[in-house]
C-alpha cells in the first residue's frame, strides 16, 4: 500500500561556524497510496532533505515520518531512490548494476539475471545490458538507475531531481516514460524538482517548500494520460503562472498571500 | 603548446624521436671509441662500446658455478638466473606490500578511532626517506632475500596504505547511499562499493612505487645481497668490468620498460570501466 | 560521541529520535551541541597524540624483548641523538673521525642540496625548452624516457670510475635523478594546462611568447613545485645510498661502517637526522609553494 505520513518534521544541521541551521521546520503532510507528489522549491529550500528523511538516509531532529503507520528507521528496499547524481556502480556492467539489489536479497544468479533483463527491456536498455555506464548517454544512465530501483519492486519511489541535468527533449521523453511506467505499475512517488513545468506535468499534487517550511499544497487535476500537447495548453500555462507566483513570493520574503489562487489547479476542459 | 597538433608536426616529431635515438647510439659509440684509446684503467675501457656490452654476456658465466666454461649460453643462463632472483624479490615485495597495504587501509577507513590512533605513527614513519631505511632492514635481516623483499614490501605498503585511506574517503557518498537504499548492509557496502571504487587510486599509488621499484631493489641488493642483478653490478664494479656494468644497466632499463608496459596494460584492463576524462 | 550531531547515524531500532523538540534556538541545546563540537575537534588532536604514545610504548616493550642489537630501547637511544652528533667511540674506531656524526651530516646536506639545486635548474631549463619548442621536445622526449628507466643507483659505479669516489660522484647521481623527475613533471604540467586559457589570451591578441610567459609559466607553478618536492625527497635517499660507494664522508658511510657491528643505535640516530633534514627542506618547499599559489582555491593547493 505505502502511505506516507509526515508529522511535524524538523531537521537541523550543525555547521562548523554558523551553528545550527534549520533545513526543515515543522513540515506535516499526508500522502495517500499511489499518488504522485511533486516537491517543488528553489535550491536550499529543504526538498532534498525531506526526501532523504523519507529514504531513511537522514535522521529527523524532531517529528517523525511513518510509512504505512510504521516509523522509518533507516533505508530499505521498500523505498527505491533515484538520485540526482549519476549514481551507478561504474565498475559493473549495466545488467550487473540492475542485479545489485537482487544480489543483496540473495536471489539465485539465473533468476536475477532474467529479472534484470526484464526491467532493462521495460526501460529500453535491453541492447546495452553489457555496456559499462561510461558508455551510456545522460538519459540512458537515468533509465539504468530507474531499472536498478524498479527491479527491487519497491512500493514507494523517491526521485531527487533526476532529470535536472538533461536536455529538454530527453527530459520530456523520460517524463512520458515515467508516467507510462507508473500507469502499469502504480507506486507512491515523491518527486523532488525545481522545474515548475516538470512538477505540474507529472504530479497529482504539488508541495511547495521554502526555507524549510511547507508553504503551499495544491492538487493537480489534469486528465491522464498526459501528452506533450498539455504542455502547450492555456490551462497549463495558467497553472504554471500560479506556481511561479507562489515560488516568487517565497523568494521575496513577503508573506505569501494565497488569495486569488484557487485551492486546486483546474482540470483541462 | 597551443593545442595545435597538426598531422605534419606529429610526423616530424616521430622523425626527431628516431633521429635522437640514432644520434644517442652514434654518440655513445664514437665516444667509447676515443675514450678506449685514451683512457684504459686496468685493461677496462672507461666507456665500453655497445658491441663490447653485448660481448659481456658470455663473461657472466662465472656467476653460474666456479669453473663453468665462458660461453654465450652459460652467460645467458647466468643472466636469467640472477634476473629471476631479482624479479622474485621485486614482485614478491610488491604483492606482499600491496596486500597488507590495502587490507590495513580498508581497516583504517572502517574505524575512525583506529584511523586517528594510527595517523601519528604512520606520518612519523612516512617522513623517513625510504632509501635511508635500507640499513635498518639490512641490520635486521642481513643481506638475505627476505630482507630485501621486506624492504620493498614496506615501501609499497607505505604508499598503498595512504592512497587506500584517501580513496576510501573520496568514494562518492551517493554510491554508498544508493547501496544503502537498495538494502545493502555495512560489510556488503565495503565489499561491493568501497573496494571496487578505490581500485584506480590504489593502482595509481602502485604505479608510483613500481616506477622506483628497480631503484629500491638495487638499493637493497647494492648493500649486501649475495646474488641478483645488483650483486652482479657491484662485483663488476669491484673488478672494473665496465662492459659488464653497462650490460646490467641496459638489462635493468629493458626490465623497467617491460614491467611498466605490462603494468599499464593490466591496469588499463582492470580499470576499463573508468571514463577517460 | 553522545550527541546527535552526526546526521547519518540511525536512532535505535523502533524508536525515532524523540529527543529535543524543534532544535534550533531551544535553550540548552546550544550548549550541548557546543560540547559535542568541542569534542569532535579535540578528538582529532588528542587521539593521534595517544597513538604516537602507544607506538613509542610498543617500541620500548619490543626493545626489551629483542635486545639492543635488534631494537635499541628508546630510553638509551634518546641521549645518543644529541651526543652522537659530536662524538661516537665506535665510529671513531672505524675511521669515522673524532667529531661524531656532525661532519657526515654536513657532507650529506651539502651534496644533496647542491646536486638537487643543479638538478632542479637543469630540469626546469630542459622541461621548459621542451614545452616551448616542439623541435626540442622531438629530440629529447625519447632520451628522457630512456633516462627514466635507469635507476640512479645503477650509474653510481660509472660516475665513481669517471670522476672518482669523492663529492662529484654523489652530486652527479643526485643531479641525474632530480633532473629526470623535474623534466618529466614540468612537461606533464605544461601538457595539463587547460587550453581554454591560451585561447582566451589568443582572442585578446597575445603573441605565443607572451602566452608562454604570462599563462603557461604561472599555471604550471603548483604542479612543478610538487614535482620538485618529490625529486628532493627522493634525493636524500639516493645521496645516502650513493655514499656507500666509497664516499669520503656522509651518512651513507656511517651506515656502511656501523652495519657490520650491528650498531643499530647509531644507525637509527643517523636515520633520525637524515629525516630531520629532509623534513626541514620539505617544509621550506611547502612554504614556498603556499606563498606562490595563494591565488588557488584552498582545496586544490
Amino acid at each position: 500500500m505505502s502511505e506516507i505520513t509526515i508529522e511535524h518534521l524538523s531537521v537541523s544541521f550543525t555547521r562548523r561556524r554558523a551553528g545550527a541551521f534549520a533545513a526543515l521546520q515543522d513540515v506535516s503532510a499526508h500522502i495517500t497510496p499511489q499518488t504522485f507528489v511533486a516537491i517543488l522549491g528553489l535550491s536550499g529550500s529543504g526538498k532534498t532533505t525531506l526526501l532523504n528523511v523519507v529514504a531513511g538516509l537522514l535522521q529527523p531532529t524532531s517529528g517523525r515520518v511513518l510509512l504505512d503507520g510504521r516509523p522509518i528507521t533507516g533505508p530499505g528496499s521498500d523505498r527505491g531512490v533515484v538520485f540526482q547524481q549519476d549514481a551507478l556502480f561504474m565498475w559493473r556492467s549495466v545488467v550487473k548494476n540492475v542485479e545489485y539489489g537482487l544480489e543483496v536479497k540473495g536471489m539465485p544468479r539465473a533468476q536475477r539475471r532474467a529479472l534484470a533483463e526484464h526491467w532493462l527491456t521495460v526501460v529500453g536498455l535491453k541492447d546495452f545490458a553489457h555496456f559499462f555506464p561510461k558508455e551510456l548517454s545522460g538519459g540512458m544512465k537515468k533509465r539504468c538507475q530507474l531499472a536498478m530501483v524498479l527491479a527491487n519492486e519497491p512500493t514507494t519511489l523517491l526521485m531527487d531531481e533526476p532529470y535536472g541535468a538533461l536536455d529538454y527533449v530527453t527530459k520530456c521523453q523520460l517524463q512520458d516514460e515515467l508516467l507510462a511506467l507508473l500507469h502499469t505499475t502504480p507506486k507512491t512517488t515523491l518527486f523532488v524538482t525545481h522545474d515548475i513545468e516538470e512538477a505540474l506535468y507529472l504530479s497529482d499534487r504539488v508541495l511547495i517548500l521554502s526555507r524549510g517550511r511547507l508553504i503551499a499544497d495544491m492538487p493537480v487535476t489534469f486528465d491522464s494520460p498526459r501528452t506533450n500537447d498539455l504542455r502547450l495548453s492555456p490551462e497549463f500555462a495558467i497553472a504554471k503562472q500560479r506556481l511561479w507566483r507562489s515560488l516568487d513570493g517565497a523568494t521575496q520574503q513577503r508573506p505569501l498571500s494565497l488569495t486569488g489562487l484557487p485551492a486546486s489547479i483546474p482540470e483541462q476542459p | 603548446m597551443l593545442a595545435t597538433s597538426r598531422p605534419h608536426r606529429q610526423r616530424r616529431a616521430l622523425t626527431y624521436h628516431i633521429a635522437s635515438l640514432v644520434a644517442l647510439l652514434a654518440f655513445w659509440w664514437l665516444l667509447s671509441y676515443y675514450t678506449n684509446s685514451a683512457h684504459i684503467i686496468h685493461g677496462a675501457s672507461a666507456l665500453p662500446s655497445p658491441l663490447s656490452v653485448l660481448n659481456a654476456i658470455a663473461g657472466l658465466s662465472v656467476f653460474l658455478a666456479p669453473g663453468t666454461p665462458t660461453t654465450l649460453a652459460h652467460g645467458l643462463a647466468a643472466l636469467w638466473q640472477n634476473t629471476l632472483v631479482s624479479a622474485e624479490r621485486l614482485l614478491g615485495g610488491v604483492l606482499l606490500g600491496a596486500a597488507i597495504g590495502i587490507t590495513a587501509g580498508l581497516l583504517l577507513a572502517w574505524s575512525k578511532l583506529v584511523r586517528l590512533l594510527v595517523q601519528g605513527p604512520v606520518l612519523l614513519v612516512r617522513t623517513i626517506p625510504l632509501m635511508a631505511l635500507v640499513p635498518l632492514f639490512l641490520a635486521w635481516w642481513g643481506g638475505t632475500s627476505f630482507g630485501i623483499l621486506a624492504f620493498i614490501a614496506f615501501a609499497v605498503f607505505s604508499v598503498v596504505v595512504i592512497s587506500t585511506v584517501e580513496a576510501a574517503g573520496n568514494v562518492p557518498p551517493e554510491l554508498v547511499n544508493l547501496a544503502r537504499t537498495l538494502g545493502a548492509a555495512r560489510f556488503r557496502i565495503y565489499r561491493t562499493v568501497i573496494l571496487p571504487a578505490i581500485v584506480p587510486a590504489v593502482i595509481g599509488g602502485l604505479r608510483v612505487v613500481i616506477g622506483i621499484g628497480w631503484a629500491l631493489l638495487l638499493a637493497g641488493e647494492y648493500l649486501g645481497a649475495q646474488n641478483g642483478l645488483g650483486h652482479v653490478l657491484i662485483m663488476a664494479e669491484d673488478y672494473l668490468y665496465t662492459a659488464r656494468m653497462a650490460l646490467i644497466v641496459v638489462m635493468i632499463m629493458v626490465y623497467t620498460f617491460v614491467l611498466d608496459r605490462l603494468f599499464t596494460l593490466a591496469a588499463d584492463w582492470i580499470t576499463r570501466w573508468m571514463p577517460k576524462d | 560521541m553522545k550527541m546527535n550531531t552526526s546526521t547519518t547515524r540511525m536512532p535505535p531500532k523502533g524508536r525515532v529520535a524523540e529527543h529535543n523538540t524543534d532544535a534550533v534556538g531551544a535553550p540548552g541545546i546550544g550548549s550541548r551541541l557546543a560540547i559535542a563540537r568541542y569534542w569532535a575537534r579535540a578528538e582529532t588532536k588528542v587521539l593521534p597524540l595517544v597513538g604516537v604514545l602507544i607506538f613509542l610504548g610498543l617500541w620500548q616493550t619490543l626493545a626489551s624483548v629483542l635486545g639492543p642489537y635488534k631494537l635499541p630501547a628508546l630510553t638509551s637511544l634518546w641521549p645518543q641523538v644529541v651526543t652522537d652528533l659530536w662524538k661516537n667511540r665506535l665510529l671513531e674506531a672505524q675511521g669515522g673521525g673524532s667529531h661524531g656524526l656532525a661532519p657526515d651530516i654536513v657532507y650529506t646536506i651539502e651534496s644533496t642540496l647542491s646536486g638537487g639545486a643543479l638538478g632542479v635548474c637543469l630540469g626546469l631549463f630542459v622541461g621548459l625548452a621542451m614545452g616551448r619548442s616542439y623541435i626540442v621536445r622531438g629530440w629529447l622526449e625519447w632520451p628522457i624516457q630512456l633516462g627514466r628507466t635507469i635507476p640512479p643507483l645503477a650509474i653510481i659505479p660509472f660516475l665513481v670510475i669517471w670522476f672518482g669516489p669523492a663529492r662529484s660522484a654523489q652530486v652527479g647521481v643526485v643531479l641525474f635523478s632530480t633532473t629526470v623527475v623535474v623534466v618529466v613533471t614540468t612537461t606533464a604540467a605544461i601538457r595539463n594546462v587547460d587550453p581554454i586559457y591560451s585561447r582566451r589570451a589568443l582572442t585578446l591578441g597575445a603573441s605565443s611568447n607572451r602566452i608562454f610567459a604570462t599563462i603557461i609559466l604561472p599555471a604550471i607553478v603548483p604542479e612543478v613545485l610538487a614535482g620538485i618536492r618529490v625529486a628532493i625527497g627522493l634525493a636524500w635517499g639516493v645521496e645516502v645510498v650513493s655514499e656507500y660507494a666509497g664516499a669520503p664522508a656522509g651518512m651513507g658511510t656511517v651506515f656502511e661502517k656501523m652495519i657490520p657491528y650491528e650498531a643499530l643505535a647509531v644507525i637509527i640516530v643517523a636515520i633520525f637526522w637524515v629525516t630531520v633534514m629532509a623534513v626541514l627542506v620539505d617544509l621550506l618547499i611547502v612554504l614556498t609553494r603556499r606563498r606562490l599559489t595563494r591565488w588557488m582555491p584552498r582545496a586544490s593547493r
